[in-house]
Protein backbone atom coordinates (compact mmCIF):
# COMPACT_ATOMS: atom_id res chain seq x y z
CA UNK A 1 0.00 0.00 0.00
CA UNK A 2 2.74 2.42 0.93
CA UNK A 3 4.42 4.19 -1.90
CA UNK A 4 7.51 6.13 -0.88
CA UNK A 5 7.95 9.59 -2.30
CA UNK A 6 10.69 10.90 -0.07
CA UNK A 7 11.62 14.07 -1.94
CA UNK A 8 8.08 15.38 -1.96
CA UNK A 9 7.60 14.62 1.73
CA UNK A 10 10.85 16.36 2.71
CA UNK A 11 9.90 19.53 0.82
CA UNK A 12 6.42 19.64 2.31
CA UNK A 13 7.63 19.08 5.86
CA UNK A 14 10.00 22.03 5.47
CA UNK A 15 7.34 24.29 3.95
CA UNK A 16 4.65 23.56 6.54
CA UNK A 17 6.89 22.74 9.54
CA UNK A 18 4.98 19.51 10.14
CA UNK A 19 5.71 17.01 12.88
CA UNK A 20 7.38 14.36 10.74
CA UNK A 21 6.35 11.54 13.08
CA UNK A 22 2.72 12.23 12.19
CA UNK A 23 3.16 11.79 8.44
CA UNK A 24 1.98 8.57 6.87
CA UNK A 25 3.40 8.12 3.41
CA UNK A 26 0.41 6.75 1.62
CA UNK A 27 -1.14 7.47 -1.77
CA UNK A 28 -4.84 8.19 -1.26
CA UNK A 29 -5.52 7.56 -4.95
CA UNK A 30 -3.95 4.10 -5.02
CA UNK A 31 -6.02 1.08 -5.93
CA UNK A 32 -3.95 -0.97 -3.46
CA UNK A 33 -5.36 1.14 -0.62
CA UNK A 34 -8.93 0.48 -1.82
CA UNK A 35 -8.29 -3.22 -2.15
CA UNK A 36 -6.68 -3.54 1.28
CA UNK A 37 -9.01 -1.31 3.27
CA UNK A 38 -9.82 -4.12 5.71
CA UNK A 39 -6.21 -4.24 6.88
CA UNK A 40 -5.31 -0.53 6.55
CA UNK A 41 -8.35 1.23 8.04
CA UNK A 42 -8.49 -0.59 11.42
CA UNK A 43 -5.01 0.83 11.94
CA UNK A 44 -6.21 4.36 11.02
CA UNK A 45 -9.00 3.90 13.58
CA UNK A 46 -6.39 3.68 16.35
CA UNK A 47 -4.13 6.48 15.17
CA UNK A 48 -4.45 10.16 16.19
CA UNK A 49 -5.14 12.46 13.21
CA UNK A 50 -2.22 12.14 10.79
CA UNK A 51 -0.91 13.88 7.69
CA UNK A 52 -0.68 12.59 4.17
CA UNK A 53 1.02 14.57 1.43
CA UNK A 54 -1.06 14.96 -1.72
CA UNK A 55 0.45 16.85 -4.65
CA UNK A 56 2.88 18.54 -2.28
CA UNK A 57 0.12 19.71 0.10
CA UNK A 58 -0.54 18.19 3.50
CA UNK A 59 -4.02 16.84 4.27
CA UNK A 60 -5.16 15.55 7.64
CA UNK A 61 -6.77 12.11 7.84
CA UNK A 62 -9.19 11.32 10.66
CA UNK A 63 -9.72 7.65 11.47
CA UNK A 64 -10.90 7.64 15.11
CA UNK A 65 -14.64 7.83 15.77
CA UNK A 66 -14.52 10.53 18.44
CA UNK A 67 -12.20 12.80 16.42
CA UNK A 68 -14.52 12.47 13.42
CA UNK A 69 -17.53 13.24 15.58
CA UNK A 70 -15.87 16.37 16.92
CA UNK A 71 -15.12 17.66 13.42
CA UNK A 72 -18.55 16.85 12.01
CA UNK A 73 -20.19 18.80 14.85
CA UNK A 74 -17.78 21.76 14.90
CA UNK A 75 -18.96 24.20 12.27
CA UNK A 76 -17.05 27.03 13.93
CA UNK A 77 -13.59 25.63 13.30
CA UNK A 78 -14.23 23.59 10.15
CA UNK A 79 -15.91 24.63 6.91
CA UNK A 80 -17.11 22.72 3.88
CA UNK A 81 -16.54 25.69 1.63
CA UNK A 82 -13.54 25.10 -0.65
CA UNK A 83 -10.95 27.92 -0.31
CA UNK A 84 -10.61 29.95 -3.49
CA UNK A 85 -6.85 29.54 -3.68
CA UNK A 86 -4.38 27.94 -6.09
CA UNK A 87 -4.05 24.22 -5.48
CA UNK A 88 -7.61 23.85 -4.17
CA UNK A 89 -9.30 23.46 -7.57
CA UNK A 90 -9.18 19.68 -7.26
CA UNK A 91 -11.60 19.82 -4.33
CA UNK A 92 -14.19 21.34 -6.63
CA UNK A 93 -15.46 17.89 -7.60
CA UNK A 94 -18.43 18.93 -9.66
CA UNK A 95 -16.91 21.61 -11.83
CA UNK A 96 -18.56 24.71 -10.42
CA UNK A 97 -21.84 23.28 -9.16
CA UNK A 98 -22.47 24.53 -5.65
CA UNK A 99 -23.68 21.40 -3.91
CA UNK A 100 -25.38 21.52 -0.55
CA UNK A 101 -22.30 19.75 0.83
CA UNK A 102 -20.13 22.72 -0.14
CA UNK A 103 -22.24 25.40 1.56
CA UNK A 104 -22.17 26.52 5.15
CA UNK A 105 -24.03 28.73 7.59
CA UNK A 106 -27.13 30.65 6.55
CA UNK A 107 -26.85 29.82 2.84
CA UNK A 108 -26.74 26.11 3.65
CA UNK A 109 -29.59 26.25 6.18
CA UNK A 110 -31.86 28.10 3.78
CA UNK A 111 -31.42 25.71 0.84
CA UNK A 112 -31.50 22.65 3.06
CA UNK A 113 -34.72 23.77 4.69
CA UNK A 114 -36.37 24.21 1.30
CA UNK A 115 -35.31 20.72 0.23
CA UNK A 116 -36.07 18.87 3.48
CA UNK A 117 -39.84 18.25 3.08
CA UNK A 118 -39.29 16.23 -0.12
CA UNK A 119 -37.14 13.74 1.86
CA UNK A 120 -39.30 13.54 4.99
CA UNK A 121 -40.68 10.22 6.28
CA UNK A 122 -44.17 11.33 5.23
CA UNK A 123 -43.11 12.21 1.69
CA UNK A 124 -41.11 8.98 1.29
CA UNK A 125 -43.92 6.80 2.63
CA UNK A 126 -45.97 8.00 -0.33
CA UNK A 127 -43.43 6.40 -2.67
CA UNK A 128 -43.17 2.98 -0.98
CA UNK A 129 -45.54 1.13 -3.33
CA UNK A 130 -44.03 2.78 -6.42
CA UNK A 131 -40.50 1.86 -5.34
CA UNK A 132 -41.54 -1.72 -4.72
CA UNK A 133 -43.04 -2.00 -8.20
CA UNK A 134 -39.99 -0.38 -9.80
CA UNK A 135 -37.62 -2.79 -8.01
CA UNK A 136 -39.79 -5.75 -9.03
CA UNK A 137 -39.41 -4.70 -12.66
CA UNK A 138 -35.64 -4.88 -12.20
CA UNK A 139 -35.91 -8.36 -10.71
CA UNK A 140 -38.22 -9.47 -13.54
CA UNK A 141 -35.53 -8.41 -16.01
CA UNK A 142 -32.81 -10.27 -14.10
CA UNK A 143 -34.92 -13.43 -13.87
CA UNK A 144 -35.72 -13.32 -17.58
CA UNK A 145 -31.99 -13.50 -18.33
CA UNK A 146 -31.23 -16.63 -16.31
CA UNK A 147 -30.26 -17.88 -12.88
CA UNK A 148 -26.93 -16.08 -12.47
CA UNK A 149 -26.52 -12.31 -12.58
CA UNK A 150 -23.89 -9.67 -11.88
CA UNK A 151 -25.52 -7.91 -8.93
CA UNK A 152 -23.66 -4.58 -9.08
CA UNK A 153 -24.57 -3.71 -12.66
CA UNK A 154 -27.98 -5.40 -12.73
CA UNK A 155 -29.22 -4.42 -9.26
CA UNK A 156 -27.08 -2.34 -6.84
CA UNK A 157 -26.11 0.42 -9.26
CA UNK A 158 -29.53 0.71 -10.91
CA UNK A 159 -31.82 0.66 -7.86
CA UNK A 160 -31.67 4.40 -7.46
CA UNK A 161 -32.26 4.95 -11.18
CA UNK A 162 -35.60 3.28 -10.83
CA UNK A 163 -36.61 4.71 -7.48
CA UNK A 164 -35.20 8.21 -7.26
CA UNK A 165 -34.54 9.19 -10.85
CA UNK A 166 -37.52 7.68 -12.63
CA UNK A 167 -40.10 7.65 -9.86
CA UNK A 168 -39.17 10.59 -7.61
CA UNK A 169 -37.48 13.02 -10.00
CA UNK A 170 -39.64 11.81 -12.85
CA UNK A 171 -36.96 11.56 -15.56
CA UNK A 172 -37.57 9.79 -18.85
CA UNK A 173 -35.31 6.82 -19.66
CA UNK A 174 -33.34 9.01 -22.14
CA UNK A 175 -32.86 11.76 -19.55
CA UNK A 176 -31.73 9.18 -17.04
CA UNK A 177 -29.09 7.91 -19.46
CA UNK A 178 -27.62 11.39 -19.80
CA UNK A 179 -27.20 11.46 -16.01
CA UNK A 180 -25.68 8.01 -15.95
CA UNK A 181 -23.06 9.03 -18.46
CA UNK A 182 -22.12 11.95 -16.24
CA UNK A 183 -22.03 9.62 -13.26
CA UNK A 184 -19.60 7.35 -15.13
CA UNK A 185 -17.32 10.31 -15.88
CA UNK A 186 -17.30 12.04 -12.47
CA UNK A 187 -14.75 9.70 -10.77
CA UNK A 188 -12.14 10.76 -13.32
CA UNK A 189 -12.23 14.33 -12.02
CA UNK A 190 -10.98 13.11 -8.63
CA UNK A 191 -7.83 11.80 -10.27
CA UNK A 192 -7.17 15.10 -12.13
CA UNK A 193 -4.02 16.86 -10.89
CA UNK A 194 -4.05 20.57 -9.92
CA UNK A 195 -3.60 22.80 -12.94
CA UNK A 196 -4.60 20.03 -15.35
CA UNK A 197 -7.86 20.47 -17.25
CA UNK A 198 -10.65 17.99 -16.55
CA UNK A 199 -10.74 15.28 -19.25
CA UNK A 200 -12.74 16.27 -22.35
CA UNK A 201 -15.23 13.41 -21.96
CA UNK A 202 -16.00 14.62 -18.41
CA UNK A 203 -16.69 18.13 -19.63
CA UNK A 204 -18.89 16.83 -22.47
CA UNK A 205 -20.91 14.58 -20.14
CA UNK A 206 -21.29 17.38 -17.63
CA UNK A 207 -22.46 19.82 -20.32
CA UNK A 208 -25.06 17.34 -21.55
CA UNK A 209 -26.39 16.87 -18.00
CA UNK A 210 -26.47 20.64 -17.51
CA UNK A 211 -28.54 21.17 -20.64
CA UNK A 212 -30.90 18.39 -19.63
CA UNK A 213 -31.50 19.74 -16.12
CA UNK A 214 -32.25 23.20 -17.51
CA UNK A 215 -34.83 21.75 -19.87
CA UNK A 216 -36.42 19.70 -17.06
CA UNK A 217 -36.71 22.76 -14.84
CA UNK A 218 -38.36 24.74 -17.65
CA UNK A 219 -40.75 21.89 -18.38
CA UNK A 220 -41.76 21.35 -14.71
CA UNK A 221 -42.19 25.07 -14.17
CA UNK A 222 -44.70 25.10 -17.04
CA UNK A 223 -46.37 21.82 -16.02
CA UNK A 224 -45.77 21.08 -12.34
CA UNK A 225 -46.21 17.48 -11.24
CA UNK A 226 -45.89 15.55 -7.98
CA UNK A 227 -42.17 14.94 -8.54
CA UNK A 228 -39.13 16.18 -6.60
CA UNK A 229 -38.11 18.89 -9.10
CA UNK A 230 -41.63 20.34 -9.10
CA UNK A 231 -41.57 20.28 -5.30
CA UNK A 232 -38.26 22.16 -5.28
CA UNK A 233 -39.59 24.70 -7.79
CA UNK A 234 -42.60 25.32 -5.58
CA UNK A 235 -40.66 25.26 -2.29
CA UNK A 236 -41.21 28.51 -0.50
CA UNK A 237 -39.90 29.84 2.73
CA UNK A 238 -41.77 33.00 3.64
CA UNK A 239 -41.69 34.18 0.06
CA UNK A 240 -38.17 32.86 -0.39
CA UNK A 241 -37.58 30.29 -3.10
CA UNK A 242 -34.75 28.54 -4.89
CA UNK A 243 -33.25 30.50 -7.78
CA UNK A 244 -32.75 28.81 -11.15
CA UNK A 245 -29.05 28.31 -10.38
CA UNK A 246 -29.89 26.80 -6.98
CA UNK A 247 -32.54 24.55 -8.50
CA UNK A 248 -30.05 23.35 -11.06
CA UNK A 249 -27.27 22.83 -8.51
CA UNK A 250 -29.48 20.91 -6.10
CA UNK A 251 -31.17 18.75 -8.72
CA UNK A 252 -27.69 17.86 -9.88
CA UNK A 253 -26.55 17.24 -6.29
CA UNK A 254 -29.45 14.95 -5.46
CA UNK A 255 -28.96 12.80 -8.55
CA UNK A 256 -25.16 12.69 -8.32
CA UNK A 257 -25.06 12.03 -4.56
CA UNK A 258 -27.76 9.41 -4.80
CA UNK A 259 -26.10 7.57 -7.68
CA UNK A 260 -22.75 7.27 -5.94
CA UNK A 261 -24.02 6.69 -2.41
CA UNK A 262 -26.68 4.12 -3.08
CA UNK A 263 -24.52 2.11 -5.45
CA UNK A 264 -21.88 1.59 -2.78
CA UNK A 265 -24.56 1.18 -0.11
CA UNK A 266 -26.47 -1.44 -2.07
CA UNK A 267 -23.23 -3.27 -2.91
CA UNK A 268 -22.35 -3.25 0.78
CA UNK A 269 -25.80 -4.54 1.73
CA UNK A 270 -25.83 -7.37 -0.79
CA UNK A 271 -22.26 -8.42 -0.06
CA UNK A 272 -22.66 -8.11 3.73
CA UNK A 273 -25.84 -10.18 3.81
CA UNK A 274 -25.07 -12.82 1.19
CA UNK A 275 -21.52 -13.33 2.44
CA UNK A 276 -23.04 -14.45 5.77
CA UNK A 277 -25.71 -17.03 4.89
CA UNK A 278 -26.42 -18.01 8.53
CA UNK A 279 -27.31 -14.46 9.45
CA UNK A 280 -29.17 -14.01 6.17
CA UNK A 281 -31.34 -16.96 7.14
CA UNK A 282 -32.18 -15.33 10.47
CA UNK A 283 -33.24 -12.19 8.61
CA UNK A 284 -35.25 -14.34 6.19
CA UNK A 285 -37.14 -15.81 9.16
CA UNK A 286 -37.52 -12.55 11.10
CA UNK A 287 -38.01 -9.55 8.84
CA UNK A 288 -38.00 -7.26 11.85
CA UNK A 289 -34.21 -7.67 11.71
CA UNK A 290 -33.93 -6.07 8.25
CA UNK A 291 -33.25 -2.46 9.36
CA UNK A 292 -30.52 -3.38 11.85
CA UNK A 293 -29.02 -5.89 9.41
CA UNK A 294 -28.74 -3.10 6.84
CA UNK A 295 -27.08 -0.81 9.42
CA UNK A 296 -24.52 -3.54 10.09
CA UNK A 297 -23.87 -3.94 6.35
CA UNK A 298 -23.41 -0.17 6.03
CA UNK A 299 -20.99 -0.24 8.96
CA UNK A 300 -19.01 -3.28 7.90
CA UNK A 301 -18.79 -3.14 4.13
CA UNK A 302 -17.28 0.18 3.12
CA UNK A 303 -20.38 2.21 2.29
CA UNK A 304 -19.14 5.74 2.81
CA UNK A 305 -15.62 5.08 1.66
CA UNK A 306 -12.15 5.43 3.11
CA UNK A 307 -12.13 9.25 2.91
CA UNK A 308 -14.91 11.81 2.44
CA UNK A 309 -14.92 15.17 0.73
CA UNK A 310 -12.50 17.54 2.41
CA UNK A 311 -13.46 19.96 5.12
CA UNK A 312 -11.11 22.85 5.79
CA UNK A 313 -9.80 24.19 9.09
CA UNK A 314 -10.72 27.87 9.47
CA UNK A 315 -8.05 28.51 12.10
CA UNK A 316 -4.92 26.92 13.55
CA UNK A 317 -5.97 24.30 16.07
CA UNK A 318 -5.01 21.04 17.75
CA UNK A 319 -7.29 18.03 17.38
CA UNK A 320 -6.64 14.66 18.98
CA UNK A 321 -3.08 15.86 19.67
CA UNK A 322 -2.35 16.80 16.05
CA UNK A 323 -1.75 20.36 14.85
CA UNK A 324 -4.03 21.42 12.03
CA UNK A 325 -3.34 24.75 10.35
CA UNK A 326 -5.88 27.17 8.87
CA UNK A 327 -6.86 26.15 5.34
CA UNK A 328 -5.67 22.56 5.71
CA UNK A 329 -7.94 19.98 4.09
CA UNK A 330 -9.26 17.52 6.66
CA UNK A 331 -10.55 14.17 5.38
CA UNK A 332 -12.65 12.01 7.66
CA UNK A 333 -12.52 8.28 6.97
CA UNK A 334 -16.06 7.00 7.66
CA UNK A 335 -15.03 3.41 7.13
CA UNK A 336 -12.12 3.73 9.57
CA UNK A 337 -14.53 5.11 12.21
CA UNK A 338 -16.70 2.03 11.65
CA UNK A 339 -13.65 -0.08 12.54
CA UNK A 340 -12.95 1.89 15.75
CA UNK A 341 -13.03 -0.74 18.48
CA UNK A 342 -13.73 1.87 21.16
CA UNK A 343 -17.11 2.42 19.50
CA UNK A 344 -17.78 -0.98 17.87
CA UNK A 345 -16.09 -3.80 19.81
CA UNK A 346 -14.47 -6.51 17.66
CA UNK A 347 -15.17 -4.23 14.69
CA UNK A 348 -14.23 -6.56 11.84
CA UNK A 349 -16.77 -9.17 12.90
CA UNK A 350 -20.05 -8.95 10.97
CA UNK A 351 -22.95 -9.34 13.38
CA UNK A 352 -26.50 -8.24 12.64
CA UNK A 353 -27.29 -8.44 16.36
CA UNK A 354 -24.77 -5.71 17.06
CA UNK A 355 -27.49 -3.25 15.99
CA UNK A 356 -24.92 -0.48 15.53
CA UNK A 357 -26.04 3.01 16.45
CA UNK A 358 -24.83 6.29 15.01
CA UNK A 359 -22.61 4.93 12.29
CA UNK A 360 -21.02 7.79 10.35
CA UNK A 361 -21.76 6.44 6.86
CA UNK A 362 -24.20 9.34 6.31
CA UNK A 363 -22.06 11.85 8.19
CA UNK A 364 -23.22 13.78 11.24
CA UNK A 365 -24.14 17.36 12.08
CA UNK A 366 -25.41 20.11 9.81
CA UNK A 367 -24.29 18.22 6.69
CA UNK A 368 -25.75 14.85 7.69
CA UNK A 369 -27.00 13.27 4.46
CA UNK A 370 -30.33 14.78 3.45
CA UNK A 371 -31.23 11.58 1.60
CA UNK A 372 -30.39 9.07 4.34
CA UNK A 373 -34.01 7.98 4.73
CA UNK A 374 -34.44 7.59 0.98
CA UNK A 375 -31.23 5.53 0.83
CA UNK A 376 -32.20 3.31 3.76
CA UNK A 377 -35.71 2.82 2.37
CA UNK A 378 -34.39 1.87 -1.07
CA UNK A 379 -31.92 -0.61 0.45
CA UNK A 380 -34.62 -2.08 2.69
CA UNK A 381 -37.08 -2.62 -0.16
CA UNK A 382 -34.31 -4.01 -2.38
CA UNK A 383 -33.33 -6.58 0.26
CA UNK A 384 -36.92 -7.43 1.20
CA UNK A 385 -37.93 -8.06 -2.42
CA UNK A 386 -34.95 -10.36 -2.94
CA UNK A 387 -35.78 -12.26 0.26
CA UNK A 388 -39.48 -12.47 -0.67
CA UNK A 389 -39.08 -13.57 -4.25
CA UNK A 390 -35.82 -15.54 -4.19
CA UNK A 391 -35.34 -17.10 -0.74
CA UNK A 392 -32.58 -19.36 -2.12
CA UNK A 393 -30.54 -16.54 -3.71
CA UNK A 394 -26.83 -16.42 -2.89
CA UNK A 395 -23.33 -15.57 -4.06
CA UNK A 396 -22.07 -17.71 -6.93
CA UNK A 397 -18.87 -18.31 -4.94
CA UNK A 398 -19.65 -18.36 -1.20
CA UNK A 399 -16.20 -17.02 -0.25
CA UNK A 400 -16.13 -14.35 -2.93
CA UNK A 401 -13.70 -11.46 -2.29
CA UNK A 402 -14.75 -8.32 -4.16
CA UNK A 403 -12.53 -5.95 -6.08
CA UNK A 404 -13.09 -2.29 -5.17
CA UNK A 405 -13.31 0.60 -7.64
CA UNK A 406 -14.72 4.16 -7.78
CA UNK A 407 -13.57 7.73 -7.21
CA UNK A 408 -10.75 8.57 -4.79
CA UNK A 409 -12.13 7.76 -1.36
CA UNK A 410 -14.94 5.48 -2.57
CA UNK A 411 -15.15 1.75 -1.87
CA UNK A 412 -17.47 0.58 -4.61
CA UNK A 413 -17.64 -3.15 -5.29
CA UNK A 414 -16.75 -3.76 -8.95
CA UNK A 415 -18.63 -7.01 -9.52
CA UNK A 416 -20.73 -9.27 -7.33
CA UNK A 417 -21.74 -12.48 -9.08
CA UNK A 418 -24.98 -13.81 -7.60
CA UNK A 419 -27.58 -16.45 -8.39
CA UNK A 420 -31.34 -16.24 -7.88
CA UNK A 421 -31.86 -19.91 -6.96
CA UNK B 1 -9.35 24.36 40.44
CA UNK B 2 -12.23 26.20 38.85
CA UNK B 3 -13.74 23.04 37.39
CA UNK B 4 -13.51 21.14 40.68
CA UNK B 5 -15.10 24.03 42.53
CA UNK B 6 -17.94 24.21 40.00
CA UNK B 7 -18.65 20.50 40.51
CA UNK B 8 -18.97 20.94 44.25
CA UNK B 9 -21.33 23.86 43.80
CA UNK B 10 -23.30 21.75 41.32
CA UNK B 11 -23.73 18.97 43.86
CA UNK B 12 -25.08 21.38 46.44
CA UNK B 13 -27.65 22.86 44.10
CA UNK B 14 -28.76 20.15 41.69
CA UNK B 15 -30.31 21.24 38.38
CA UNK B 16 -33.81 20.51 37.21
CA UNK B 17 -34.80 16.86 36.90
CA UNK B 18 -36.38 15.52 33.71
CA UNK B 19 -38.44 12.32 33.77
CA UNK B 20 -37.94 10.52 30.46
CA UNK B 21 -39.66 7.30 29.38
CA UNK B 22 -37.63 5.30 26.86
CA UNK B 23 -38.98 3.21 23.96
CA UNK B 24 -39.19 0.11 26.14
CA UNK B 25 -41.36 1.98 28.65
CA UNK B 26 -38.64 2.38 31.30
CA UNK B 27 -38.64 5.64 33.23
CA UNK B 28 -35.38 7.53 33.72
CA UNK B 29 -34.63 10.38 36.11
CA UNK B 30 -32.22 12.71 34.29
CA UNK B 31 -30.44 15.48 36.18
CA UNK B 32 -30.22 18.35 33.73
CA UNK B 33 -27.78 21.23 33.42
CA UNK B 34 -29.40 24.61 32.72
CA UNK B 35 -28.17 26.19 29.50
CA UNK B 36 -27.75 22.93 27.57
CA UNK B 37 -30.39 21.79 25.13
CA UNK B 38 -32.85 19.13 26.22
CA UNK B 39 -31.50 16.95 23.38
CA UNK B 40 -27.93 17.04 24.74
CA UNK B 41 -29.24 16.49 28.26
CA UNK B 42 -31.21 13.36 27.34
CA UNK B 43 -28.44 12.00 25.12
CA UNK B 44 -25.42 12.58 27.36
CA UNK B 45 -26.68 13.11 30.92
CA UNK B 46 -29.47 10.56 30.49
CA UNK B 47 -27.62 8.24 28.08
CA UNK B 48 -30.89 7.75 26.25
CA UNK B 49 -31.06 6.60 22.67
CA UNK B 50 -31.45 9.89 20.86
CA UNK B 51 -29.73 9.89 17.48
CA UNK B 52 -29.61 13.67 16.92
CA UNK B 53 -28.07 13.09 13.50
CA UNK B 54 -27.85 16.79 12.62
CA UNK B 55 -26.21 17.67 15.92
CA UNK B 56 -28.90 20.10 17.07
CA UNK B 57 -29.39 22.12 13.88
CA UNK B 58 -33.13 21.49 13.59
CA UNK B 59 -32.67 19.56 10.35
CA UNK B 60 -33.25 15.85 11.00
CA UNK B 61 -36.09 15.35 13.51
CA UNK B 62 -34.27 12.42 15.15
CA UNK B 63 -34.55 13.97 18.64
CA UNK B 64 -38.36 13.74 18.59
CA UNK B 65 -40.25 13.25 21.89
CA UNK B 66 -43.82 13.41 23.16
CA UNK B 67 -44.17 15.86 26.03
CA UNK B 68 -46.73 15.26 28.77
CA UNK B 69 -49.71 17.50 27.99
CA UNK B 70 -49.49 19.53 31.18
CA UNK B 71 -46.02 20.71 30.10
CA UNK B 72 -46.86 21.77 26.55
CA UNK B 73 -47.69 25.39 27.37
CA UNK B 74 -44.71 25.78 29.67
CA UNK B 75 -42.14 25.13 26.93
CA UNK B 76 -40.76 27.76 24.55
CA UNK B 77 -42.94 28.18 21.45
CA UNK B 78 -42.06 26.24 18.30
CA UNK B 79 -40.22 28.06 15.54
CA UNK B 80 -41.36 27.46 11.96
CA UNK B 81 -38.41 25.18 11.21
CA UNK B 82 -39.47 22.82 13.99
CA UNK B 83 -43.11 22.83 12.84
CA UNK B 84 -42.07 22.00 9.27
CA UNK B 85 -39.95 19.06 10.40
CA UNK B 86 -42.67 17.68 12.67
CA UNK B 87 -45.11 18.05 9.80
CA UNK B 88 -42.95 15.65 7.75
CA UNK B 89 -43.02 12.87 10.37
CA UNK B 90 -45.38 9.91 10.32
CA UNK B 91 -45.56 9.56 14.10
CA UNK B 92 -45.95 13.20 15.11
CA UNK B 93 -48.72 14.00 17.62
CA UNK B 94 -50.08 17.28 18.98
CA UNK B 95 -47.63 16.98 21.91
CA UNK B 96 -44.56 16.34 19.74
CA UNK B 97 -41.43 18.42 20.21
CA UNK B 98 -37.86 18.33 18.92
CA UNK B 99 -35.64 18.39 21.98
CA UNK B 100 -32.78 20.24 20.27
CA UNK B 101 -35.07 23.28 20.22
CA UNK B 102 -35.68 23.37 23.97
CA UNK B 103 -33.03 24.87 26.25
CA UNK B 104 -33.02 23.46 29.77
CA UNK B 105 -34.04 25.96 32.43
CA UNK B 106 -34.70 25.62 36.14
CA UNK B 107 -38.42 25.98 35.41
CA UNK B 108 -38.40 22.63 33.58
CA UNK B 109 -37.88 20.72 36.84
CA UNK B 110 -40.22 17.71 36.70
CA UNK B 111 -40.77 17.84 32.92
CA UNK B 112 -42.07 14.47 31.82
CA UNK B 113 -41.68 13.14 28.27
CA UNK B 114 -41.52 9.95 26.17
CA UNK B 115 -39.09 9.18 23.35
CA UNK B 116 -40.85 8.88 19.98
CA UNK B 117 -40.12 5.88 17.74
CA UNK B 118 -37.29 6.42 15.25
CA UNK B 119 -38.39 7.06 11.66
Amino acid sequence: VIRLRRTEVTETVAAYQLDRSKIVDIDLASLELKQNFRTVLPEWAKRPPFYVIVDGQPQVIIGRYEDAREIFLDTERFTNVVPKAPGFEKFDKFMGVRTLAQMDGEAHSRVRRLMTPAFSPRSLAGFEAQFKRAIDVLLDGIEADGVEFEAMSRYASVLIHETLMLEMVGLSREQKDVFLEMHRQIPKTTYTKPGEPFPAECVAAFDAATEMIHSIIAERRANPGRDLVSALIQARDEGDRLSDKELFDQTFTVCAAALAGTTTGAGATLYGMYRHPDQLEEVQRDRGLVPQAIEECLRWAGTAGYVTFARFAVEDLVLGGTEIYAGMPVRISPQATSFDETRFPDPQRFDIHRNPKEILAFGLGAHHCLGHRLARMTLRIALERLLDRYPKAGLVEPDFVPRYVGAVGELRIAELPMRLY
Amino acid sequence: MTAARAEVIGEKSPGPVIIATDREGRRHRVEAVPGKSLMLTLKYEGRLEIEAACGGNCECATCHVYVDDEWLDRLPAQREEEMELLDGLLYAKPNSRLTCQIPVEASLDGLSLTLAPPE
